[in-house]
């Protein structure tokens, strides 16, 4: 990788005990594909009822960018999520390149900052929410970033590396693994790039840097596991390595011989290190500076001599692909991002399992493994089932997407100008300071949370000092809005992202404010606010005068979403 | 400010180590640690500040033998990614005989700390479990650290100083852990991050405490006026507070963070400010940025009310597979320029002798070749910095830096001499941990026979 007293003052965490969620396997769908010869007589179906608006809201927060009003009261009188799922497949997939390029083509200059507001648009106003969620999920995954030289100066290939994401989002692994070892990007991001056959002479070996982390972070990690996540153990109990470094040493090997483009057939040597290279196309193999030796990777596999770099690579790649880590490690990464942070490995079981088969006998459908990720009912049930233990910590950048999408914001120019959400955020999409992304899926704060055995990612960005930036951060998205009366603060900045309060105006009257603090609570807290919390936040709109409609929804906005109950996603 | 620490009985002290393989070893220290307690030396104002290098310094490039033969050596294992031996600055060590030394090209400042005194070289450390041969690295018949050349496993090895486990508490958090519980008393946490949440800091009965570069951030539901009154304060303490009755364990810690934040900044900015700014001026990179603030945060340290303070920062982009030569010249200048403003800024505010600073990193990196880089490997350089610091030295043994030679684990990955636990128990000493204590806190320590290494 290229990374090329109040408890503060010392004192102590009381430990709370919690048991460990430990729900029993539900079977999954059944397999489609198979008509029963003789069909037994059909059960009683079970009534349909349909999610209700709560169930909407949680599961519409899990699977999009935040959900608005309209889209959960659509979606309540549903009997299933399927149909959801299935209409989010088809939606055509929304790009950040073509929508850099057009920018271009108008003769703007394009730098990170346009790539940020592409990635906005796409997270706020994208019709295909499910894969652009899945998008981000996996960003957070393979991760490449902007605060790598080359990459900073390569806008358009990070946009088209999150382009390929999205694509392939709802694809299959095998597939988006492949493209994201052979884009420019990553290349450039783990130097495989133009990494080349060993010199003995020289005294120079093949770079490790992209075979040790494509193993440890995009595929198998360091720990061989049981389908439902938890490590293999050995006769003394410790977890088992999943490779040693001479598999590394291997698989580095496999990764030479990939530079630029090619574009003759009888190119010269030098074109490999200095020739074109068009960061929107894949690598492209240059025999001659391929290791043919033979070689042993993970596994104890061979890779025997003498093949062309292509398809050895591929023929690592499925050997990684197949292993029987990837389905329980990608997977309970998957549901970390979307669901929970600490799912009971009977879930990551059942993830890992479809992740393996899809129903018809594919390997890495990841449509089939975000379906199960999201109607499993740990996902649905486990904030009734394990109050303290279900849910995550919503990362900062999704907590402003919900209330953007709330509240139809954008910026006066059309735009969505938040530039740096780094500085505020501690984090903004392909600016990892290093490829173990912003946080660790196995981050664990020290205390109360050590204490229970649980893990809380996102808490690794989560600290006195960035918390309040965050909070005041959601103030500052907060204030700035449009109504009847006039506008709110920062107004007339024309890059200023806008939030638009004018249709919820009336229902901020005295009469109509407990049924939209009712509202606010199902889609924004999915449903969490306690009659404490509704009663203090009504009294305390109330005290701004009624003819005031914007400062009583910035109330509304701003207290809800910088309280700490706004943090958990449920 | 409310300062409240629960004592800490006997039994919590039983608790106080880490979960490790050693833990059988450990229990028997424990019967001498009630007669030990309490003898940790917490009088006067101390404090230690951890420069982390993520990523995996190229220690090999940093210091670099300038005596011909060893030299060759060096060349020879390093072929295109060698530093000229003229461009090398002479550092000259008082204890190392005829060997000579120089330092990368991009470090003058270190240059002239290290020959005046002010610092030293620990060469060759790395997280061991106990002592161990190249032979029985290769044949695994001693315990070996956990994921050896994983950036993440390293960092948390280095960070543990526990190199057999995947043990959850950092060796700064034992230490604060250690002390709180034989009595020191302060107001501030004792760990404090300058560079977000660590392994380090982090102890089972106490939490470290994350500032920003330029002060504490404030709510900016404090200031008065249209968006932010009186009534939004209370409304804000009031939503915080009822999240305490809700069961997710996971809204309980970030309620938590965010009192605590709330809670704290008003007082640290307070102290800060009660004090004269700084006149040593320093780089506006960020290691200069964090430093600058563990400068000021040393120099209000009664307004604080601490008497033993760990700082935390770090820097990234130091895994140099790619382009080595001028990625690390920049990242070590930057570094060196930095630390010099730090130890100029202890002297301007009289603090020199009571701060030590070291840098570490989670492993140096193979003496080999990728073409314009080096890949992951293990033991590397540790400096130490400071008034107190026995400096102008070289610490534990300097390695063989040949290919295939008596150091080299593979690929030119050095086994380290000197285990992290031996760097962190010197420092701990000098901060005042008793020697008993070290067992506790270090339960791999007792595995190595030189438990000081005198660099403070």
């Amino acid at each position: 990788m290229r990374i090329k007293g109040s408890m503060a003052w010392g004192a102590v965490r009381s430990a709370s005990v919690v048991a460990v969620l430990s729900l029993s396997a539900c079977g999954g769908g059944g397999g489609a594909g198979s008509t029963p010869v003789t069909p037994s007589p059909a059960p009683t179906p079970a009534p349909q009822l349909p999610v209700g608006k709560v169930a909407a809201a949680r599961f519409l927060t899990q699977a999009t960018f935040g959900p608005t009003l309209a889209e959960v009261e659509a979606l309540q009188n549903a009997t299933s999520f399927d149909a959801w799922l299935e209409t989010q497949r088809a939606k055509p997939v929304s790009l950040e390149l073509p929508y850099l390029q057009q920018l271009k083509a108008a003769g703007e200059n394009v730098y990170q900052n346009q790539r940020m507001d592409a990635w906005w648009h796409n997270a706020v106003q994208g019709e295909d929410q499910l894969r652009q969620r899945m998008a981000f999920a996996l960003s957070e995954i393979l991760v490449v970033s902007d605060q790598s030289g080359p990459l900073n100066n390569d806008v358009e290939g990070l946009a088209n590396y999150y382009d390929l994401l999205a694509r392939h989002a709802l694809g299959n692994y095998r597939t988006l693994l492949e493209e994201v070892t052979l884009s420019v990007p990553m290349g450039h991001y783990l130097s495989m790039l133009r990494n080349q056959k060993p010199d003995v002479a020289a005294g120079i070996r093949a770079d490790e840097n992209f075979a040790r982390e494509v193993m440890q972070l995009c595929t198998i990690g360091l720990v061989q596991l049981n389908l439902d996540g938890t490590p293999k153990l050995d006769a003394n109990g410790a977890a088992i390595p999943t490779y040693k470094q001479p598999d590394i040493e291997g698989l580095a090997r496999v990764f030479t011989g990939f530079g630029s483009q090619h574009e003759t057939a009888n190119d010269p040597d030098w074109k490999f290190l200095y020739g074109k290279l068009d960061g929107l196309k894949p690598m492209e193999s240059w025999q001659q500076f391929h290791d043919t030796g033979t070689k042993v990777i993970v596994g104890n596999t061979p890779i025997p001599a003498g093949l062309q770099a292509d398809a050895e690579l591929d023929m690592a790649l499925d050997v990684l692909f197949n292993h029987a880590n990837v389905g329980p490690f990608i997977g309970r990464q998957l549901i970390q991002r979307l669901v929970t942070s600490n799912p009971s490995p009977a879930y990551v079981a059942r993830v890992a399992a479809r992740f393996n088969d899809n129903g018809v006998g594919v390997r890495g459908d990841l449509f089939a493994v975000v379906k199960v990720i999201l109607t499993d009912t740990e996902a649905r049930n486990g904030n009734v089932t394990d109050p303290q233990t279900f849910g995550k910590i919503k990362e900062p950048l999704l907590r402003t997407t919900h209330l953007w999408r709330f509240f139809a914001a954008i910026g006066n120019n059309g735009r969505y100008d938040n530039w740096n959400p780094e500085i505020d955020y501690g984090q903004a999409p392909l600016r990892s300071n290093s490829v173990f992304n912003f946080f660790r899926p196995d981050y664990r704060p020290v205390g109360a949370l050590t204490n229970a055995g649980l893990v809380c990612p996102e808490c690794q960005i989560t600290n006195e000092a960035s918390i309040t930036n965050l909070t005041n951060a959601m103030g500052d998205v907060a204030v700035n809005y449009v109504w009847s009366g006039g506008n709110g603060r920062d107004y007339y900045n024309s890059h200023t992202i806008v939030l638009d309060y004018r249709p919820w105006e009336n229902r901020a009257m005295d009469a109509n404010l407990p049924a939209f603090v009712d509202d606010l609570n199902v889609v924004l807290l999915g449903g969490r606010m306690s009659a404490d919390y509704k009663s203090a936040l009504v009294e305390y709109v109330k005290t701004t005068a009624a003819t005031d409609g914007g400062k009583r929804l910035y109330d509304l906005a701003h207290n809800i979403s910088s309280s700490a109950q706004f943090a958990l996603q449920q | 400010m409310s300062i409240l620490h629960r004592a800490l009985n006997r039994r919590d002290m039983l608790r106080l180590g880490t979960q490790t393989a050693a833990s059988a070893s450990m229990m028997a220290t424990l019967g001498s640690l009630q007669t030990a307690m309490a003898a940790s030396d917490t009088t006067g104002y101390k404090a230690l500040v951890c420069v982390f290098l993520a990523g995996g310094n190229d220690a090999y490039n940093w210091l670099v033998p300038r005596s011909d033969a060893a030299y060759k050596e060096y060349a020879d294992s390093r072929k295109n990614l060698a530093l000229a031996k003229a461009d090398l600055l002479a550092i000259t060590p008082t204890n190392t005989g005829s060997a000579l030394y120089g330092l990368h090209p991009s470090c003058p400042e270190i240059q002239t700390l290290f020959n005046t005194g002010k610092a030293a070289f620990v060469v060759n450390t790395g997280p061991l479990v106990q002592p161990t041969t190249l032979a029985q690295y290769k044949a695994e018949s001693v315990p070996l650290p956990y994921q050896l050349f994983s950036h993440s496993d390293q960092q948390a090895l280095t960070q543990t100083s526990i190199a057999n486990s995947t043990a959850r508490y950092g060796w700064g958090g034992r230490v604060a852990d250690l002390l709180n519980a034989q009595g020191l008393r302060q107001s501030l946490a004792m760990n404090v991050s300058i560079s977000g949440n660590n392994i380090f800091q982090g102890g089972r009965d106490t939490v470290l405490y994350n500032i920003g570069t330029d002060s504490a951030p404030e709510m900016n539901i404090y200031q008065d006026g249209y968006y932010h009154d009186g009534k939004r304060r209370e409304l804000f303490l009031k939503l915080l507070a009822l999240s305490g009755n809700e069961p997710s364990l996971l809204q309980k810690e970030y309620a938590g963070t965010l009192t605590r934040s709330y809670q704290t900044a008003e007082t640290v900015n307070a102290a800060l400010a009660s004090v004269p700014a700084l006149t040593t001026s320093f780089g506006s990179d960020y290691l200069s940025r964090q430093l600058k603030m563990a400068a000021r945060m040393v120099r209000a340290r009664d307004a604080l009310g601490v008497k033993r303070q760990v700082f935390f920062v770090q820097i990234g982009g130091w895994d140099f597979h790619d382009t080595l030569l001028v990625d690390q010249a920049k990242k070590l200048g930057e570094l060196s320029k930095a630390l010099k403003s730090f130890q100029d800024a202890l002297a301007e505010i009289s603090a020199e002798n009571m701060v030590t600073t070291f840098v570490a990193s989670e492993f140096g990196r193979t003496l080999t070749s990728n073409g314009d880089g080096t890949d992951h490997g293990w033991g590397g350089h540790t400096l130490v910095l400071g008034g107190g610091v026995q400096g102008k030295k070289l610490y534990g043994t300097f390695p063989s830096l040949a290919v295939g030679g008596a150091s080299d684990t593979g690929r030119g990955a050095t086994l380290p001499t000197t285990s992290t636990d031996q760097v962190a128990a010197t420092l701990s000493s000098w901060f005042g941990v008793s020697n008993s204590d070290l067992d506790t806190v270090f339960p791999n320590l007792r595995n190595f026979s030189e438990r000081n290494l005198g660099f403070v």
